[in-house]
């Protein structure tokens, strides 16, 4: 049996007034989340420039390009970093690639950590 | 009674999509994709040593823009490949209209040799993930 004009006027009114004490706080359902991974120990070898890739995997895998920033740090300013991220491919993970200078004759080692921050938490792995 | 129920179906639609809408918005944001090619120009320095002159190359710097469609500002990513030889630094600028970077880098020289006489582009693919939908622009800033 079809529903009477008034079962769906309630059904309406229950969802509009449901609606309206959700909309107001939408905005803030959208949470933006700050992730640090692990501490990685790069070696360095002397004289050369040693690149760092590390994968950021969401843990919601929303399988397509996710608005995520990533960005590296070294321990210390003695031995700072450049790094870029590389395009997105669309499976919903992210790649940094950092690039660490050596010393000079000397083989080093450095600590680096990549912060994500964006829409969903992850984890991070060191490809090369 | 069966325009009532009409005006009902209509009501019934929209406060469903509402619904529908409300909840992608909480649970994911929308990301608007644009990518671009790029190569490098050589950033020619003219360099004076005593009476003769010579030519260098100066730091690379490209300049990449997302200009929205709306015309309003955005929350953006840039995101590149690059064959340079080092990697460039990415710094976010002041933009009015959408989201502007600007990315530093040496230039490339032909193994062997140092800054002055050879010079090699520089091959660049970026790409940017912005909450608004935009077109994106490369291009290059000399000296």
């Amino acid at each position: 049996m079809s529903r009477t004009v008034e079962q769906r006027l309630n059904t309406l009114e229950s969802l509009i007034k449901s609606l309206k004490a959700t909309f107001p706080v939408a905005g803030s359902l959208v949470q933006f989340t700050v992730n640090k991974s692990q501490v990685f120990g790069v070696t360095l070898p002397a004289n050369v420039t040693t690149t760092v890739r590390v994968k950021f995997t969401p843990d919601k895998n929303l399988g397509q390009n996710n608005l995520i920033t990533l960005a590296a740090e070294t321990t210390g300013l003695k031995w700072p970093c450049s790094y870029y991220v590389s395009p997105q491919n669309g499976d919903g993970t992210l790649m940094l690639v950092a690039m660490l200078p050596g010393a000079l004759l000397e083989t080093t080692t450095v600590e680096l950590q990549v912060t994500a921050l964006g829409t969903t938490a992850g984890t991070f792995t060191r490809i090369s | 009674m069966a325009r009532v129920e009409q005006q009902l179906t209509t009501l019934e639609y929209e406060a469903n999509a509402q619904k529908v809408a409300y909840e992608q918005a909480a649970t994911s944001l929308p990301v608007f994709t644009v990518g671009a090619d790029f190569t490098t120009t050589r950033n020619e320095l003219q360099m004076t040593y005593g009476a003769a002159g010579r030519t260098e190359n100066g730091i690379e710097r490209v300049i990449v823009t997302l200009d929205t469609e709306s015309g309003a500002n955005t929350l953006a990513t840039l995101e590149l490949s690059t064959d340079a030889d080092s990697a460039p630094n990415i710094r976010r600028t002041v933009y009015k209209g959408g989201a502007r970077w600007i990315v530093t880098n040496q230039p490339k020289v032909q193994s062997g040799s140092w800054q002055s006489g050879t010079w090699e582009a520089t091959h660049y693919h970026f790409q940017v993930q912005s909450l608004v939908r935009g077109s994106l622009s490369v291009e290059s800033m000399t000296s």
